[in-house]
């Protein structure tokens, strides 16, 4: 594990998915490099690096959102474990399919978490518009693994490492 | 033995996690919000003003076809405009005179601060922004803000030196309106999917399409007359006690650069 690396790839990503993302909104949606950042140092590194970035990434992400404070750091969190789990079963031989599936199970619940929390608010719920973005995002985020994974395997695993590559 | 450590530390992250989430469900994370609006407001503002740009110069490329017949229709909308404020404006003469003579105050246009938009909402599907200006320059939750002559959003939550905006098309705003042409009062709210639409319009109210719907002024610190936008279609059965419109706003939230708050009265 490079420390060094891992801080300055988290403060890159801290700032494209607070700063850039969020107002480029590729086709609409706001895709999340912090979630697929988490699950690649999870993967790549150790849980507790995992549970730092995800830590510091909820937390600012939170302090950024208007609402549903909490949810970010917890769905990060909660990547983070599972990720750590997934790593000590020693699954993460199976190449970018574990990567791709946990990103996309995380990405479906954080959508699922945020359209709860609109439960009691009144709007109508076009399935179609929901269901739609769903897509786009879980298609956004797994385009990101291909970005992201390279820069991960050269700045943050050791050499060696298996897990992303 | 390095199992046992390496469970400790996830047991001391997930407790950090949760003390952090408690804390800032009840409003206690303040000199952390003083640290984060000092060292990462000003990167995202940066940024969020790069992807505006790239935005817009993508969204444009692609309107390139549409700009002909665009222009055309913005040319006779802006002669009808000046038709109408040419003729607003000799109203308000007459309007302040007649007040004048019954010894009424004269209402003024309210004060406004002019704010810069400095980070988006992180997510799909909520609709916030975050502001350059907070409660050092006198805002405080509740009030409108406007961006181009349309009202954008209210202030949901203000620190000291910014405020998050919770916008019309967010499906948890809610807001008294009114059709301007009418007088039929209804509730904004806004929709999944960044619609908006005036419900709870009562069914001897008259809603046309093409009307101009505004901000009643009843309740909270918005003034009422603030534009809105237009009804696009009017849903009326005579089997449920209210009517609602769909609502047209020409807000454009990725371009949303700068908006101005409207101090209340």
């Amino acid at each position: 594990m490079k420390i060094i690396g891992f801080w300055l790839l988290l403060g890159l990503v801290l700032a494209v998915q607070i700063g850039l993302m969020p107002a480029l909104r590729p086709f609409g949606a706001v895709p999340n490099l912090m979630l697929v950042f988490v699950v690649l140092v999870g993967l790549a590194g150790t849980a507790s690096t995992a549970l730092i970035a995800a830590l510091i990434g909820g937390l600012l992400l939170d302090l950024t959102s208007g609402a549903d404070f909490g949810l970010r750091i917890g769905l990060l969190v909660l990547a983070a474990l599972v990720t750590g789990l997934v790593h000590r079963a020693g699954l993460t031989l199976a190449g970018p399919a574990v990567v791709m599936a946990v990103v996309a199970a995380g990405t479906v619940v954080e959508n699922a978490a945020v359209l709860a929390g609109l439960a009691g608010s009144g709007t109508g719920w076009p399935l179609g518009f929901i269901v739609g973005k769903l897509a786009l995002e879980v298609v956004l985020n797994l385009g990101l693994i291909l970005m992201m994974r390279p820069l991960v395997a050269r700045l943050i695993a050791d050499a060696g490492t298996q897990s992303v590559n | 033995m390095h199992r046992s450590k390496a469970s400790r530390r996830i047991v001391i992250a997930v407790g950090i996690g949760g003390f952090l989430a408690v804390l800032g469900l009840l409003g206690w994370l303040g000199p952390l919000r003083w640290v984060y609006d000092r060292t990462v407001v000003p990167v995202s503002h940066g940024l969020a003003s790069v992807g505006s740009n790239a935005n817009e110069a993508l969204s444009n490329l692609g309107r390139i076809k549409s700009l002909a017949s665009d222009n055309q229709r913005l040319q006779q909308e802006n002669a009808s405009l000046r038709q109408r404020l040419a003729a607003d404006a000799e109203i308000r003469r007459d309007n302040e005179i007649l007040r004048n003579q019954l010894g009424l105050e004269v209402a003024g246009a309210p004060k406004q601060v002019a704010a810069e938009v400095v980070a988006f909402q992180p997510d799909s599907y909520r609709q916030f922004v975050t502001i350059n200006k907070g409660s050092r320059e006198g805002l405080k939750p509740g009030l409108a803000a406007m961006s181009g002559g349309v009202l954008v959003g209210t202030l949901s939550d203000v620190s000291v030196t910014t405020s998050k905006i919770m916008l019309v098309t967010d499906p948890e705003f809610k807001l008294a309106a009114k059709d301007q042409d009418t007088a039929a009062d209804g509730t904004l709210q806004g929709q999944l999917g960044n619609g908006l639409v005036m419900g709870k319009i009562g069914q001897d109210s008259q809603v046309r399409p093409g009307d101009t719907i505004t901000t009643s002024g009843l309740g909270g610190h918005v003034p009422a007359g603030l534009f809105i936008g237009q009804v696009q279609s009017v849903n009326a059965h005579d089997n449920v006690i209210f009517q609602s419109a769909q609502i047209s706003s020409p807000l454009k939230i990725n371009r949303l650069r700068f908006v101005f708050v409207v101090m209340s009265p």
